[in-house]
């Protein structure tokens, strides 16, 4: 069984790189470590663009700095691509072409992300 | 190291010290999530259980690691087992999960690995982790007093003794 992931791992990261968090809200363009301790104790969710600059400063994709949220959205998306067949199946529609289902199915079968 | 990797388990150890407790979160073996040194110098015995249990809401582990302060290996004073009985109260009341591991449990871990002393366990604990080289204080001296850093190193000794334990 595995074990549910953290919302975010941004506070491993950091330490791994050994930043402290005055200097990530440096390259964050933020005037002090304050935003950055609240990203890092899940109590704001960052905003994409600085969700994407935390990936530039520690080099980990979105999805692993973020695995619990990542985990959350992908249940959801699968829960909802399964409804979607489902709808399409039952109205038969024409619109559930051979290409669309294979990416259905593949959202459905896809693995969560591997943690390293 | 020779015990079987469960990766599944996230996991928090702490050690006390005098001043207050170092800490690590793992989730298996070798990944270190979190770790570092909560200090108590101007508060009373109870922050430190607060300041425990915002770490344990923070990391959300599955089990929360412990020594065994009562058992006749530890090395702990009198202060440091009042403290901890006054945790393991806490951890009990807000029903948290916990398990202690004796001292005798980590030395019995290190030996195959020829390590016997603190200093001895942290070195061979920084060859898994190595991000965890910075923290790793001089050697002491007979006459220096304990430096804070090397509970870190405790902590993850409990951690890694606790799952030796279970896998046995």
């Amino acid at each position: 069984m595995k074990v549910k992931s953290l919302p975010n791992y941004l506070r491993m990261y950091r330490k791994r790189a050994g930043f402290n968090q005055k200097e990530i809200a440096v390259l964050l363009g933020r005037k002090c470590g304050t935003c950055v301790c609240r990203d890092e104790q899940y109590e704001t969710l960052p905003h994409i663009r600085t969700a994407l600059e935390y990936e530039v400063i520690y080099q980990v994709p979105v999805s692993k700095l973020f695995a619990g949220y990542y985990e959350e959205a992908q249940l959801n998306v699968q829960n909802r691509a399964e409804e979607l067949i489902v709808d399409l199946c039952d109205s038969g529609s024409p619109r559930l072409t051979e290409k669309r289902y294979r990416q259905l199915n593949r959202i459905i079968d896809s693995c969560l992300p591997v943690i390293e | 190291m020779g015990f079987k990797s469960r990766k599944s388990n996230r996991v928090l150890s702490i050690d006390l010290y005098s001043r207050g407790f170092a800490y690590v979160v793992m989730e298996g073996p070798t990944r270190l999530v979190d770790w570092g040194i909560k200090s108590n110098r101007k508060g009373g015995d109870r922050l430190i259980l607060e300041k425990m249990l915002k770490l344990i809401q923070w990391s959300k582990p599955e089990i929360t690691i412990l020594e065994d302060h009562h058992h006749a290996s530890s090395l702990k004073r009198t202060r440091m087992t009042r403290i901890h009985q006054l945790i393991l109260t806490g951890l009990k009341h807000h029903e948290i999960q916990f398990l202690t591991v004796t001292r005798e449990n980590i030395l019995e871990t290190f030996e195959p690995f020829g390590a016997s002393t603190k200093f001895d366990i942290a070195r061979q604990i920084i060859r898994l982790l190595p991000e965890l080289e910075d923290h790793l204080p001089p050697l002491r001296k007979a006459w220096m007093s304990e430096d804070p850093r090397i509970n870190i190193f405790d902590a993850v000794a409990l951690t890694w003794a606790a799952q030796s334990r279970r896998v046995k």
